[in-house]
């Protein structure tokens, strides 16, 4: 009897310091897809500068709120990111195949000062949706970026309907579209 | 006469000068302080176990900005924490809350603890009531204890 309340000890103890393991591993990783705070929540409002060639289209400042009504495809990018590069031509793809149904807008964030680099990259994938920039990164706080890419899907009312961490597929992109609009 | 109210009048003047330079400098040291203090409970996201104020990552760099401002707009250290946990949730928080599942990361140590302290004590007295115990000897053993004794001396 002694023998089996030690083992049951032991067992719990071990179950107990694995699982501790476990949690902690998981809060440590920073590349996981973590689920947004702001799911199903009304999205923070921003008012961004707007790359010089949508402006004709856009304005010079883009804000948010102001196109309620609309889905959004909020894209967080920036020009040192990989999977940011890769997939910008899905992104205009998509773009092309969906404008009708939803806005696309990239943010440039976490990169200071890199206008000329930004304009660049919007040139050298010939993207057609309008690019924002958040010098300062606050936007990029406001919907907890963990890494880039970062997409958030925003439904007409403005609240937060999907979040993907890493480059899109047009297929998830169909998915999510269909999904929200339904 | 004049010369000295001037000269008092000048040294008053640097005086206070050097107090408020003193109290703005201490103010600055103060939200510094502050910034690092509360950054040191808030996770770099884009790092590995890393707090926001021991990371370079531009990330963290703007939110100890954000730190900054926000405690210039008078915010406690405890609105500044809701602020990125708001925006991040429990993740951003080094020191996870004492709430739901988080519970058991403070709890399960000292259940651990507990545990083992008394199971050490229930040891311990295992031990000591098994010296308590009398020895029984044979009339064999004594003689070979003799023996040894004898041979010893």
């Amino acid at each position: 009897m002694k023998k089996l309340l030690a083992f049951v000890v032991a067992l719990v103890a071990i179950a107990g310091i694995a699982a501790i393991s476990f949690f902690g591993l998981q809060r440590g990783s920073p590349d996981r897809d973590i689920k947004s705070n702001l799911l199903g929540k009304t999205t923070f409002d921003f008012n961004l500068p707007v790359y010089e060639r949508y402006q004709n289209e856009y304005g010079p400042t883009f804000k948010l709120s102001d196109y309620r009504g609309k889905p959004i495809l909020l894209n967080f990018w920036a020009t040192w990111c990989i999977s940011c590069i890769q997939e910008a031509p899905m992104l205009e793809s998509a773009w092309r195949r969906y404008k009708d149904e939803i806005l696309f807008v990239g943010v440039q964030t976490l990169e200071k000062g890199k206008d000329a680099a930004g304009n660049d990259f919007l040139s050298r994938f010939n993207l057609t949706f309008p690019s924002l920039k958040d010098t300062d990164s606050s936007v990029s706080i406001d919907y907890g970026i963990f890494g880039l890419p970062e997409t958030f899907f925003i439904d007409a009312d403005g609240k937060l309907f999907y979040k993907h961490a890493g480059p899109l597929t047009e297929a998830i992109i169909a998915q999510k579209l269909e999904e929200m609009l339904q | 006469m004049r010369k000295i109210i001037i000269a008092l009048a000048v040294i008053l003047s640097i005086y206070s000068i050097s107090i408020a330079q003193n109290d703005i400098q201490n103010s600055q040291t103060n939200l510094d302080n502050k910034v690092f203090e509360i950054s040191k409970e808030l996770r770099c996201p884009v790092c590995v176990s890393e707090s926001v104020a021991d990371s370079a990552a531009e990330v963290s760099v703007n939110m100890r900005n954000k730190t900054k401002e926000l405690l210039e707009q008078g915010k406690s250290k405890e609105e500044v924490l809701a602020y990125f946990q708001e925006r991040y949730g429990d993740w951003i928080l080094l020191n996870p809350p004492k709430k739901g599942i988080y519970l058991l990361v403070w709890l399960l140590p000292i259940l651990a603890a507990i545990i083992g302290i008394v199971t050490l004590g229930f040891l311990v007295k295992k031990w000591l009531n098994k010296t308590k115990q009398k020895v029984i000897l044979s009339q064999d053993d004594i003689a070979l204890v003799q023996k040894a004794l004898k041979e010893e001396s």
